[in-house]
């Protein structure tokens, strides 16, 4: 849930990283750890398995700047892709302002996939959100690796909403922070509450 | 969640723990937060600054985790958990905030105390002078609204509060200015 302070002008929101198990998740934040400026970012937190897979969530705090006078903070998350995780990812979309779904493109993928993005869609009805309203991007991870599926066949299988969608290769940061522009500025002109209303 | 009335603000939050100079308090780590982890009040004597977004974070998650926990048992739904991670002498305590029908909750991170026992129930007390405090400003910001309200003033019309309701902060925001907000990558 934003949360919008007009006598501070601050603005704070919260992004989700979503997607199956080992799909790059956690690279795509770890990525953007490492590219963004000292002064920019807060400490990185990842609840790791002693086999480093993500146990409750991954946290990354980033100062991005200002926008017409507010300054602006989003906290970037990630779920633990593994399926028996489910009540974690439950509590980590409580508050959700935007989703980024990574989707693993490697053929053998697509019904983890195809299961993580029903989760997804049950989650949200859970916590009554919905899903055609909310801030919602798709990236198409792993692009540089053989028996991948085409990006159309990507599209009818996982994006029936017709949302932003990305050709990704998180480990190299292809297509990392178009990602996270294209969710951000969605996420910016969601938020509620006009300028007027201002005291 | 835009701020508005009915929400706590952080500089209510700093005008009160401004004035409260209790020693005992000034000693410890507070952290007053929203159930999302979003931090609206921090005394930090133990953290570097830019660990207190993590603390803030991990603090609310590892309550609602608990909560998640509890929950699974018949019975607790309705109770108030508080939520402790100690040794016999350090540790960090959270009281949850409910206040208007929002969660918050209030948190100290302590160390070295001879009585751990006696830095919960000073939480505790604070918590309650606290939902006082804010209880006060209320009362006030509802008597001010009363005088400043006009004679006659008619209710919005429900189309009107809908359109007020979905307006949005920005109307529109260009692709320059959102890569002028990450201008703090380093060649992405």
């Amino acid at each position: 849930m934003s949360f919008v302070n007009y006598n501070t002008k601050e603005i704070n929101c919260k992004i989700v990283y979503y997607g199956p198990g080992l799909g790059g998740k956690t690279t795509n934040i770890q990525y953007i750890y490492q590219k963004t400026a000292p002064d920019s970012k807060g400490k990185i937190i990842s609840l790791n398995t002693e086999n480093e897979r993500t146990l409750f969530f991954d946290f990354l705090p980033l100062d991005l700047g200002e926008i017409r006078g507010f300054k602006t903070r989003f906290h970037l998350y990630t779920v633990p892709g593994q399926v028996f995780y489910e009540a974690s990812r439950k509590l980590i979309l409580r508050g959700v302002d935007g989703i980024i779904f990574v989707a693993d493109s490697q053929v053998e993928r697509m019904e983890a996939n195809l299961e993580s993005l029903q989760g997804l869609e049950r989650n949200l009805e859970e916590q009554t959100y919905d899903i055609e309203k909310l801030p919602l991007v798709m990236q198409w991870n792993k692009r540089d690796l053989p028996n991948i599926s085409s990006t159309g066949d990507l599209q009818q299988a996982l994006n029936r909403w017709q949302v932003p969608a990305f050709e990704a290769v998180a480990t190299s940061g292809q297509g990392v922070f178009e990602t996270l522009k294209m969710v951000s500025k969605l996420v910016l002109l969601n938020l509620k509450g006009g300028l007027q209303d201002e005291e | 969640m835009s701020e508005g009335p009915n929400f706590i603000h952080p500089q209510d939050l700093a005008h009160f723990f401004a004035g409260h100079k209790n020693a005992d308090l000034q000693n410890l780590s507070i952290f007053f937060g929203r159930a999302d982890g979003v931090l609206l009040f921090t005394q930090n004597k133990h953290l570097l600054n830019e660990q207190e977004s993590a603390m803030g974070v991990l603090l609310a998650s590892a309550w609602q985790a608990s909560a998640a926990m509890a929950a699974f048992f018949p019975g607790t739904a309705e109770k108030e958990f508080r939520y402790s991670y100690a040794t016999s002498n350090q540790g960090i305590y959270l009281l949850p905030f409910p206040w208007q029908g929002e969660a918050y909750f209030m948190a100290a991170v302590y160390q070295a105390q001879d009585n751990p026992g006696a830095v919960k129930l000073l939480l505790r007390t604070t918590a309650q002078k606290l939902r006082e405090f804010l209880d006060s400003l209320d009362m006030i910001a509802d008597a001010t609204r009363d005088v400043k309200a006009k004679p006659k003033a008619k209710a919005p019309s429900p189309k009107a509060a809908a359109r007020s309701a979905e307006k949005r902060l920005f109307s529109n925001i260009s692709d320059e200015e959102i890569n002028q907000l990450f201008s703090f990558a380093e060649n992405p």
